[in-house]
């Protein structure tokens, strides 16, 4: 089949060019309306890119941390410091973060019969013999001696790119498995495992270190470890008051954080049902009670429910009531308009209906209006739920507390992005069930998946 | 070329829509498929466009396999074998010359087609299209804002712009005012005889069948109970498509009758089919 | 006419047939059930809120009842000198106040363009929380367009991509925005690209969800009608869906707009920049003028903003609520 255009012959041609100018003539804005339009989007973004400096940010930004930051988030780091000591000998110092027990065996880190330390990455063909004097590295099999003075630490001569000569120290990289730097005094060690670490247990608990088969049989049939309770209880105590992840703590914070959204939405919702009748124009046949209260809802909402955290944050310091206040004060307005919107879309002839057999106002609108946008109005009040647990997590962050701030100083140590990951991991789970929760009511109120 | 289907069924689950049909149409021939609803006729046709795949069975349009057709070979097909439909089809908020030219995307460069540009070559032969079926006065409006029969003259034109060996055309006339429906069915008469496209059309009343198709198809429960001229159309074959009712009596010819008996109404429809003759340019 | 008032005077319901007698008996039981469902809910709710509301009044810093009394006394004392300095602070005049401290300096932040003119300090970071709004808007609602039709059962199918797509959108959306723009303002430094790129994942998440919803209502019938004339399906989603979809697509866009010049506020206070920020600086030092001066910027942004949507909205797809958008945020 061809692809030409079925022919016309010239005469024809003219004709219709003539007859019909509009189809082959079209308007400026119709043949360069959609170019003019990209054309100025594409433009103002350009602008924006210089305006906020997008490239210089990304040129002199620290890729290198990030992808640390990165890895952070689904592994972990033990960072030991490899002293040497005058005597000849090597010791180990832990960081604070305290991923093992003292004492503990640990297979990556063990000592040698010469005083020094033999470190692992993964195999014993990537591996560091630590001695005060000498360091052996060890990439895919070969040694390379690093020789230690008073004043260097040096690497030899034909080393392979995983070993880095900076300056008077070497730096070795083994990958994800971690790296070392060899310092003139000491080697710090930075060696990286899967997962979290002490995750259940920190290193104090009487669980810590022992596998997933021992821990269950221990929490049903095993003896108890403190005749004064349970295993299982005793599990929890210590699973809760874990110092490396606090999860007591932010259980406690996440629930502050649900808290003020839901009763920040709750008393919005209680306060705005009423209101709306006032503002409605069709209920309330009285104007300047409909404007006033509009242009309070108005006021409600178009202030920030920034503007309201903080505020409140100034007045009850922090904690949720201040997110309660903020969440409560900006939805009364939001709902109080959605409210009155609804109302005065009623269906006129059920109220008729209820008023033709001669009830009062107030059953009126109880029997001939609130059936009608009950289900509306609650489930725009979940709508509302689901978004402000989103929002009380950023409310928090600013000053009011909970999951967000705890988020915000877990991020400002630069060090606990998988503490960060974990409370990420707890909001997705969270904000999934709510929606879940909320889908469902809402279906069963109005029947099938509404919108 | 001669289109064949062999052996044809279609089953939705338990249900034979389409039973093993064996028909043959050489080029150019108009052909009407007739039956009751639910006798299969629109999966028939579907399937020939490939908008639903066949059971089993196989299509054949000259040496080319068409049930075997996939990717750019099957839109080939689809383009080569344009579709009418009861609903029209067309996108309501596009003015009409945009969909009419809407039946070239196969012929045209993707990209161009995605930022909405078109050649006046393309602009020329869609309003000849639009012309030949006398509804140019509306080129520039919304496809929604058009009456039923407008729209289906729409799709027509489009079609036409597909530059297609056959024509399927699946109830055209059922949301159709009986006036709309002789235009419409004059229109694709049209085309049968001046470009000798193969005309496949659903038709749920008789006489229209009987008017403007050389060849009749009549279908009941997925087979296909009779084939062949309008005259050999007899009340006997009628009964065995359309069953009989409760009384055991034949069914009456005129119950399923859309023709235009009012003097007024055909001296419209006389002029209207008058003016596609006369302005008809475009051809292929 | 004694029976018929005997009748009238009775409660529906006695001297029924077996029949009716059945359904009344029937409907009494269900009424009973029904109560005592409600009685349940309603007693797990107050407990709930009860303990909720004790929850968080021992989990603040300050008690409700203690502080309450403070509330109005900061209402008190935070007044700024006179009603004037409030417009000195918004536009970057001397005060007359100037003691050389923070709190009436509003001339040195002033933005120079030229020698003599300037752009107000507040004003110039308002602009940039506006643009951040505009920009994570514009980028977010780009990608969500074209993610929605792979999202979209009636044009992909019920496979993998749209699961996939979906699971993606719904991370996006949830992801707490306060935490990409944490790990970006590490790697980045401060600065507002933090918050672009925090609300435009979220505006991706939660336009592509509205997008999708829009596109799986669409009618398919001119897409049957393209793919009959052999169209593929770029074309047909190009002719078919997008034409019918794009004036809700724009409705919910500008939604969002609206949506995110309060997130990009909120974003900013946290470590984004921009009047946010600037905001929290000036209420956390008691700077009384500074703050009101930015209430007021920000009041009248956000309803100018809001009216100029809303009257576009109603021009694109006429007198339809869409506050529905909002709950989605």
């Amino acid at each position: 089949m061809t692809t030409s255009v079925p022919s016309i012959n010239a005469a024809d041609r003219e004709r219709l060019r003539v007859a019909y100018p509009e189809v082959f003539h079209r308007s400026f804005l119709q043949r360069y309306g959609l170019l003019i339009g990209s054309g100025t989007v594409f433009l103002y973004l350009a602008i924006c890119f210089f305006a906020f400096n997008v490239g210089p940010a990304f040129m002199q930004g620290q890729w290198d941390r990030a992808s640390i930051y990165i890895q952070d988030w689904y592994s972990w780091r033990a960072q030991p410091r490899l002293r040497y000591e005058d005597d000849g000998s090597v010791r180990v110092q832990w960081s604070n973060r305290g991923q093992y027990a003292e004492g503990a065996d640990i297979f990556w880190l063990q000592p040698t019969q010469n005083r020094g330390y033999k470190v692992t990455y993964g195999s014993d063909a990537n591996r560091l013999d630590v001695t005060p004097t000498q360091v052996d590295v060890y990439v895919n099999g070969t040694a390379y001696p690093v020789t230690i003075t008073e004043d260097a630490a040096t690497a030899p001569a034909g080393a392979p790119s995983a070993i880095v000569q900076d300056g008077n120290k070497v730096i070795v990289h083994y990958g994800f498995a971690g790296q070392a730097e060899i310092r003139t005094s000491q080697v710090y060690v930075q060696r990286r495992f899967l997962g979290w670490a002490n995750f259940l247990f920190d290193t104090r608990s009487e669980f810590w270190g022992k596998g997933w088969g021992e821990l269950i049989s221990l929490a049903t049939v095993g003896d108890r470890l403190d005749p004064a309770r349970a295993n299982i209880s005793h599990m929890w105590g210590d699973f809760l008051e874990n110092t490396v992840w606090q999860h007591a703590d932010i259980f406690s914070k996440l629930a502050q954080t649900l808290v003020m959204a839901f009763v920040g939405t709750l008393f919005g919702t209680l306060l705005a049902f009423p209101f709306a009748f006032i503002a409605a124009r069709n209920i309330t046949p009285n104007r300047a009670a409909n404007w006033l209260m509009k242009r309070s809802f108005d006021f409600l909402r178009s202030i920030d429910m920034l503007i309201w955290a903080l505020f409140f944050t100034r007045s009850f310091g922090p904690g949720p009531i201040p997110g309660i206040a903020a969440i409560f004060f900006t939805d009364t307005g939001a709902l109080g308009k959605v409210y009155a919107e609804a109302l005065e879309n009623v269906d006129d002839k059920q109220r008729e209906g209820v008023k033709s057999v001669g009830a009062n106002p107030v059953i009126v609108n109880r029997f001939g209006v609130v059936p009608q946008v009950l289900p509306v109005f609650i489930s725009q009040s979940l709508y509302f739920w689901e978004s402000n647990t989103r929002s009380a997590t950023v409310i928090g962050a600013v000053g009011a507390g909970g999951i967000g701030l705890k988020l915000l100083e877990a991020m400002g140590t630069n060090a606990d992005w998988d503490k960060v990951a974990y409370m990420v991991l707890l909001i997705l789970m969270v904000v999934f069930l709510f929606d879940a929760m909320s889908n469902a009511i809402r279906s069963r109120l109005i029947g099938g998946p509404s919108h | 070329m001669t289109f064949e289907l062999r052996n044809i069924t279609r089953r939705f689950g338990d249900r034979v829509a389409v039973n093993s049909v064996n028909v043959e149409i050489p080029q150019g021939q108009m052909v009407g498929v007739i039956g009751r609803s639910g006798a299969g006729k629109s999966t028939l046709l579907r399937m020939i466009n490939r908008l639903q795949e066949p059971s089993s069975g196989s299509m054949h349009f000259g040496d080319i396999e068409v049930s075997s057709l996939k990717g750019a070979s099957l839109r080939n097909w689809q383009r080569d074998c344009a579709m009418i439909f009861q609903q029209f089809n067309l996108v309501p908020r596009l003015d009409v010359l945009t969909n009419v030219m809407l039946g070239r995307l196969n012929h045209r460069s993707t990209v161009l087609s995605l930022l909405n540009i078109f050649s006046d070559d393309e602009r020329l032969a869609a309003i000849a299209a639009l012309e030949r079926l006398g509804i140019e006065q509306t080129a520039l409006q919304r496809a929604g804002t058009l009456s039923g029969g407008q729209q289906q003259r729409v799709a027509i034109a489009r079609a036409l712009m597909q530059a297609p060996k056959m024509l399927l055309a699946d109830e055209p006339i059922a949301s159709l005012d009986p006036l709309n429906a002789k235009i419409v069915m004059d229109a694709l008469r049209d085309i049968n005889e001046r470009e000798g496209i193969t005309v496949v059309t659903n038709l749920h009343t008789l006489d229209t069948a009987r008017s403007y198709c050389e060849r009749i198809i009549g279908m009941a429960h997925g087979n296909v109970v009779f084939d062949g001229t309008p005259a050999e159309l007899t009340a006997a074959a009628v009964q065995e498509i359309y069953g009989s009712d409760r009384d055991g009596a034949g069914i009456d010819e005129t119950m399923t009758s859309t023709s235009i008996n009012i003097p007024a109404a055909q001296v419209a429809a006389g002029t209207q089919s008058g003016g596609i003759s006369t302005l008809a340019s475009a051809s292929a | 006419m004694a029976t018929i008032s005997e009748q009238n005077n009775r409660v529906p319901g006695g001297g029924l047939g077996p029949a009716a007698s059945m359904v009344m008996q029937h409907y009494r039981q269900q009424l009973r059930t029904r109560r005592v469902y409600t009685a349940i809910a309603i007693v797990v709710f107050l407990f709930v809120l009860g303990a909720s509301l004790n929850f968080a009044n021992d989990a603040n810093s300050g008690k409700f009842f203690e502080r309450l009394p403070y509330l109005f006394d900061f209402i008190k004392n935070f007044v700024p000198d006179s009603p004037m300095e409030i417009f000195r602070a918004m536009f970057d005049l001397p005060s007359p106040y100037a003691d050389g401290s923070l709190k009436y300096n509003y001339t040195s932040d002033r933005v120079y363009i030229t020698e003599t003119l300037y752009i107000p300090h507040f004003l110039y970071q308002l602009v940039i929380t506006i643009n951040i709004a505009l920009v994570s808007t514009i980028i977010g609602a780009a990608i969500a367009f074209v993610l929605c039709f792979f999202a979209s059962t009636n044009l992909v199918g019920a496979g993998a991509t749209r699961f996939v797509v979906r699971r993606i959108m719904e991370v996006m959306r949830a992801f707490p925005e306060i935490v990409i723009a944490g790990l970006l303002t590490a790697i980045l430094s401060i600065g507002p690209i933090a918050a672009i790129i925090a609300i435009t994942v979220h505006t991706i998440g939660a336009l592509g969800k509205l997008f999708f919803e829009v596109v799986e209502n669409s009618d398919m019938k001119p897409d049957e009608g393209l793919r009959a004339a052999g169209a593929s399906w770029v074309e047909r989603v190009r002719f078919a869906i997008v034409p019918q979809v794009l004036p809700n697509f724009v409705s919910y866009m500008l939604l969002r707009a609206e949506i995110n010049v309060r997130a990009s506020t909120i974003i900013g206070a946290v470590g984004g920049g921009g009047i946010g920020e600037v905001f929290r600086l000036a209420i956390g030092r008691d700077h009384a003028a500074k703050t009101y001066a930015i209430i007021i910027l920000l009041l009248i942004s956000i309803v100018a903003i809001d009216q100029f949507s809303a009257w576009l909205r109603r021009r694109l797809i006429g007198n339809q609520s869409f506050e529905f958008g909002r709950g989605e945020a």
